[in-house]
């Protein structure tokens, strides 16, 4: 999960990391009065997505306007704030469709002497906690990496010891900095350590940073956060709950499964992570196109499968469900089976079905469906289920777009199909 | 032969005591697999499904010459656990526990850097060795004793994978899952050392995905060794988003690296036969075989 700039600034000023006094605005006028109340002549007002580069980004419809603006009056910052708020940020991350700002973060505008940054990662590769230092700052570590190579000086770091302290020492005092601000960068570096021990990040960027006369300050700040540690975090999984975002995914993550919205017309569901990307890749390589990725964990009961299915019936675009389901352990095919007839029966399903059981139960699951439904039909295996499925799409109607006397026409497709 | 394990191998359970433990650990009896033995703090002197349960690891191994630990303690906890069975120096460990905080699996290496245990997950499925040992929970019906080999980082696909290869008409000698999440213990490479060095194992089938790096680490050992098997791989997610996080903790492609055109072209440069759609796995191994 990541967090927004502003809540990532409130994170690490807890653990005494110094940051710019803001707040963040919802409207304009509020933008006003963050602004009066901190003061000063000049403000920055910054975009609040979920991507880096808002400071090269564009407005989507104004090429012109950046995510990231200057203001020298309270004026100004409610001027910029109005042309943020309710539209898109395009960012080289974001891609083509950019992403709709909430809200802006209002800054006291600060005059710094140079910029360098710092990250801490992880790093799967070596399976420790990567620490990044540049003497370079502004630009994304990426950028950094590829421009100047050997400005990054990096080691892993150990999550039982912390930072190696002699390391810290000779890697700092060999970056332009004065010994007073070169204490204060070494401060930040260990105290950002704390931060991702006892917040379980996997990312903490502060770039750039900037240098003062006396100290160094985090002018921005990019957090993620390990989804599997908010059972102990709680201020975190506050800001979760509270949080904008995919509403879709959230009621999905809310009744426990996993769930992403694509393009396509077929709706696919099934247990475990591995076998819903292979079913993806069998569908997409039948030339067939997937609605959406739906993982369900081995564990779930019946009212947690029916709560899946109803979502992806709720697409209006899907024209067929493709249900592929590996029954194993304490994951059986009838618990699927089961599931399918009761939405059936709440609201009859208006889009051909294609199911592949397999597995502990299989016989049984098939023999409930075929017994007790219409519009269903059973594949064998993968291949198969994926070749019906993307017959049948070609010839259903989409969800939204069902009439009358539908069934009589369901049964039709399906007959041509499978024969 | 095998790998990992096989007949010989003594099995403790921690968390024994849990409803899921419970319910895979009848099926490992009843499959045949030594179940030696139980941990549960606090309930040490009890006995649970037949079997001796112990307050730690150290008294369990003591007691029943256990080679091998299957974790099912619930995520708060896991992390301790298998440090606690790193520091009583079992053999395999065996961490089914999902959802670990990845700062957890962090420090579990560290420790494990230390040691001479090998660990398999978390997150993973477990390893089986067809009539001859199973931990952890997959349906052991679908597998069949063969001689391939496979090595997979997803749990219900690699149930796929066997049940294509055993409706081919191959069987499996050991089929282990080394876990979904981005930081676990024994990877790709390590246990395609282990198969090369089998006899038993004519051929190697490797169940990758999108994200993290282990099919590149693969990629890079199998260039280096000489080895001496035909080795496949099926790279799950090649039509999954950008930047998109599929279920598994790992399975994130970040722009420009993970990805499934990249994996594939590497394990084909280093002379791994890539399977294009996941319902070619056992058919393509069995022409390859025959």
């Amino acid at each position: 999960m990541d967090l927004h700039e502003f809540q990532a600034k409130h994170l690490i000023g807890e653990y005494g990391i110094p940051v710019p006094q803001g707040e963040v605005a919802g409207s304009p006028e509020q933008a006003e009065q963050v602004a009066a109340r901190i003061g000063g002549e000049s403000w920055m007002v910054k975009a609040q997505i979920l991507s880096g580069g808002r400071g090269q980004g564009h407005f989507k419809g104004d090429e012109l306007k950046t995510g990231i603006r200057f203001a020298a009056s309270p004026e100004q910052v409610m001027a910029h704030t109005r042309s943020m708020l309710g539209r898109s940020l395009i960012t080289a991350q974001t891609g083509p469709e950019g992403l709709l700002v909430h809200q802006v973060y209002i800054e006291k505008a600060l005059q710094v002497k140079a910029e360098l940054s710092l990250s801490l990662i992880l790093d799967e590769s070596t399976r420790s906690l990567m620490l990044l230092l540049s003497p370079h700052g502004g630009m994304a570590m990426e950028e950094i990496a590829i421009k100047q190579p050997d400005s990054i000086s990096r080691i892993p770091v150990s999550v039982i010891h912390g930072i190696d302290q002699q390391w810290l020492d000779e890697t700092v005092n060999a970056f332009p900095l004065g010994s007073m601000v070169g204490e204060s960068f070494k401060n930040m570096v260990n105290r950002a350590f704390d931060v991702v021990k006892e917040r379980d990040l996997t990312l903490l960027e502060i770039n750039p940073v900037g240098i003062r006369d006396e100290d160094c300050i985090a002018l921005d700040a990019k957090i993620t956060v390990d989804d599997n540690s908010l059972f102990r975090q709680q201020e975190i999984r506050e800001i979760e709950e509270r949080g904008e975002g995919d509403n879709l995914r959230r009621r999905a993550s809310k009744d426990g499964f996993n769930f992403i919205q694509m393009k396509g017309d077929i709706a696919c569901m099934t247990v475990g992570a591995g076998l819903s990307m292979a079913t993806l890749d069998s569908l997409t390589h039948s030339s067939g196109s997937p609605a959406n990725f739906l993982d369900l964990p081995p564990d779930s009961k019946v009212n947690r499968v029916t709560s899946a299915l109803e979502l992806l019936l709720s697409n209006p675009r899907v024209k067929c469900v493709l249900i592929n389901v590996f029954g194993g352990g304490i994951m059986r095919c009838d618990t699927v089976s089961d599931a399918i007839q009761v939405v059936n029966r709440l609201k009859p399903i208006q889009v051909p079905l294609v199911v592949r059981f397999a597995g502990t139960n299989s016989k049984l699951a098939n023999r409930r469906l075929k017994e007790g439904m219409h519009g269903v039909v059973l594949a064998s295996n993968l291949a198969e289920a994926a070749r019906l499925a993307v017959e049948l799409a070609e010839q259903s109607l989409p969800t939204g777009a069902t009439s009358d006397g539908n069934e009589g026409w369901l049964k039709k497709v399906i007959h041509k199909v499978s024969h | 032969m095998s790998i990992l394990i096989d007949k010989s191998t003594r099995v403790i359970c921690q968390g024994i005591t849990g409803n899921q433990a419970s319910f895979y650990i009848e099926r490992a009896i009843s499959y045949g697999t030594q179940m030696v033995g139980g941990v549960r703090p606090g309930k040490g002197g009890s006995s649970h499904l037949g079997l001796p349960v112990f307050d730690d690891v150290v008294s369990a191994m003591e007691k029943t010459d256990a080679t091998a630990t299957v974790i099912f303690v619930p995520k708060e906890n896991a992390a301790e656990a298998i440090v606690e069975s790193i520091n009583a120096e079992i053999p395999l460990i065996i961490c089914i526990t999902e959802h670990m905080p990845v700062l957890d699996m962090v420090q579990v290496c560290e420790h494990l850097a230390k040691s001479s245990s090998k660990l398999l997950g978390p997150n993973t499925p477990g390893v089986i060795t067809p009539e001859q040992c199973r931990i952890g929970i997959m349906p052991s019906e679908i597998f069949r004793r063969g001689n391939v080999g496979i090595i997979s980082r997803s749990s219900t696909l690699t149930y796929e994978a066997v049940w294509q290869t055993s409706d081919a008409g191959l069987g499996q000698s050991t089929c282990v899952g080394i876990g979904g999440d981005p930081i676990h213990g024994l990877g790709f490479a390590e246990c395609l050392q282990m198969f090369a060095e089998d006899a038993e194992t004519e051929a190697v089938v490797i169940i990758g995905e999108i994200g993290g790096g282990e099919e590149e680490r693969a990629a890079d050992f199998l260039s280096n060794s000489n080895f001496p098997k035909p080795v496949f791989a099926y790279i799950a997610g090649q039509h999954a988003p950008v930047e998109t996080r599929m279920g598994h903790a790992s399975a994130i492609i970040k722009s420009g690296s993970g990805d499934a055109e990249s994996k594939k072209k590497k394990l084909s440069e280093a002379g791994v036969f890539v399977i294009e759609s996941p319902v070619e796995i056992g058919a393509s191994v069995f022409r390859a075989l025959h």
